[in-house]
């Protein structure tokens, strides 16, 4: 199969159950909502040691917001319903409550409600105010630029994480430039987030190591300057390979973020250097979702 | 919707306990048992047949009540959750009383003591409410602990004495007293508010549209804010009360006082300033 010259790979992406939540940041204006939730989101590229996997979902604008002011909706996704309390208190915490002008709200109405408000209340001192309109409760906590409006609870949902596809390229530019269009086009998919750098991972891990004190090591196999010294999975011309991963809430998100992210990605084809797609998986022994790139992309 | 209508034969001389009439209560019975049913009425134990005609689909969660009067007391109480009441007309005393959920709407007028220990659901008035809304059950402590009390015309005296949660909200006047010895819960009043609003509160929060006197009071100003919590506030309001979209869009920036410092309290009376 072959997308504008690009050969797509017989193969499929291998990905895991995992733990996700959304969140709705808002403040008094767009800029000052990016702010939290970049921080939010900082340091949340892999479970691996970052406890979570968590970036923007998308932009809010007035209208779609609880409290009427610009947002931005957050997603964040962790191994266990326990880790993603903890990420959620210690982020929302230290990156949200402390950004001026925020507020922070679920952004799930169904599944088990993981705490928000209701632990970072205590930063109140007993000074905080609770808030129940309708079946939702807020805490209103005295901060020093007015006061820091929580949501009680957010919801759990069941999701995936680890989607990917690779992009094998002549060189490295020509990889980041098809990266750059696969990321703009997929960011327009609701309910998934890539939350690499850019939406982009450079450094494709497998499992394991020769070292023992580490659980995962690099990709030797998709490593372009060992090409000829190891088992390389790369065809002869493969200059540089970028990887984008896709957590999503449900598969059939990560499928439609799969299919737009490499349909953008092969529209420099090959003649802008684009050699080919593939996608990482451990023989489809290890993760219950798989992702066929064909299937996917008929 | 199919729904069990019962319509008001006459004009009750005194008091018509309602509190046995509920969906719940009426669920599967048979069109002649429910005309048995027994009610108050003073001294004596009349059946609802005597008062009532009864028509309508007796596995109905949804009763509506036609043509009734200020001497219907007691009706909703118990209300659960699932199931609404459909009042054209008035209500008596201790409407709603102790309702755990759903929804009751009144055409008409409530009488005193509306909604006393409610713990859920929403009571929706179109015309006014007696004095005591949301206070105390008998022999309860504290007043209302969930639940959404909303009132087209104006509230009477002592609406959310000792409230514990909730939210009252009237789009005319409130009575004096309102919001005393509050423990928690929200009350909005978009018109004016008698004298002592807020007196003995611990907590909560009065929401006033019009400016109302606090200052020389317990209360302290704490300043001009514009609370995040309140487009909250008004967003809910606005689905309970479409109605009332254009005055609430006017709570925007407020005063906030806090007391009742003779209590100790760290209520909040938040008036509206003025656009």
């Amino acid at each position: 199969m072959k997308i504008n010259g690009v050969f797509i790979e017989d193969t499929f992406a291998e990905a895991f159950p995992m733990k996700a939540t959304r969140l709705i940041i808002t403040a008094y204006n767009s800029t000052w909502a990016n702010h939290a939730a970049n921080a939010l989101t900082g340091f949340a590229t892999s479970v691996i040691a970052c406890g979570c996997e968590a970036s923007i979902e998308r932009q809010l604008t007035r209208q779609e917001t609880p409290d009427g002011r610009p947002g931005v909706s957050v997603l964040l996704f962790a191994m266990s319903n326990k880790e993603l309390t903890k990420q959620l208190q210690n982020r929302v915490g230290q990156c949200v409550l402390t950004s001026p002008t925020s507020a922070c709200f679920g952004g799930i109405e169904t599944g088990d409600p993981l705490p928000l408000g209701k632990t970072l209340r205590y930063f109140g001192d007993g000074y905080q105010i609770s808030k129940k309109l309708g079946a939702k409760r807020y805490w209103r906590v005295p901060v020093m630029d007015g006061e820091f409006l929580c949501e009680e609870s957010t919801r759990v949902t069941k999701a995936v994480g680890g989607g990917n596809f690779l992009i094998l390229a002549e060189n490295q530019a020509q990889a980041l430039k098809a990266s750059e269009l696969a990321i703009t086009a997929m960011r327009k998919v609701r309910d998934v987030i890539m939350p690499f750098p850019g939406g982009v991972v450079r450094s494709g891990s497998k499992v394991g190591s020769r070292y023992k004190t580490l659980p995962a090591s690099t990709n030797h196999r998709y490593c372009p300057t060992l090409n000829g010294v190891v088992d390389s999975a790369l065809p002869a011309g493969v200059g540089a390979v970028l990887e984008i991963v896709i957590d999503g809430l449900t598969a059939p998100a990560i499928d439609e973020a799969t299919r737009v992210g490499i349909r953008a990605a092969c529209g420099l084809g090959r003649k802008g250097g684009i050699m080919a797609i593939s996608a990482g998986n451990y023989g489809g022994n290890l993760g219950p979702f798989h992702f066929k790139l064909r299937q996917i992309l008929k | 919707m199919s729904r069990l209508t019962l319509t008001l034969k006459a004009h009750p001389d005194f008091a018509l306990d309602m509190s046995a009439v509920t969906p719940a209560a009426l669920l599967d019975k048979r069109l002649p048992q429910i005309r048995a049913i027994k009610l108050q009425h003073g001294r004596r134990r009349v059946a609802l047949g005597d008062w009532f005609e009864v028509e309508g689909d007796t596995k109905a969660t949804a009763l509506v009540i036609e043509s009734s009067q200020a001497s219907l007391h007691r009706v909703g109480a118990g209300l659960t959750a699932g199931t609404s009441i459909e009042v054209h007309g008035d209500c008596g005393l201790e409407t709603g009383l102790r309702m755990r959920g759903g929804v009751l709407r009144i055409s008409g007028h409530a009488g005193d003591g509306t909604g006393l220990g409610m713990r859920g659901g929403l009571i929706d008035i179109a015309g006014d409410c007696g004095d005591f809304a949301g206070g105390p059950a008998p022999g309860d402590v504290t007043g209302m602990k969930n639940g959404a009390i909303v009132v087209g015309g104006h509230l009477g005296a002592r609406a959310g004495e000792r409230m514990r949660r909730g939210l009252i909200a009237a789009g005319g006047n409130a009575g004096a007293y309102c919001g005393s010895q509050m423990v928690a819960g929200s009350i909005v009043v978009l018109g004016e508010c008698g004298e002592g609003v807020g007196s003995g509160m611990r907590r909560g929060s009065i929401v006033l549209a019009r400016p109302s006197s606090v200052a020389g009071r317990n209360f302290v100003l704490t300043g001009e804010f514009e609370l995040a919590f309140l487009p909250l506030l008004i967003s809910y309001l606005r689905e309970l009360k479409p109605e009332w979209a254009p005055r609430l869009n006017k709570l925007g920036r407020v005063s906030r006082w806090v007391g009742d410092a003779g209590n100790g309290g760290f209520g909040e009376i938040l008036i509206a300033r003025r656009r």
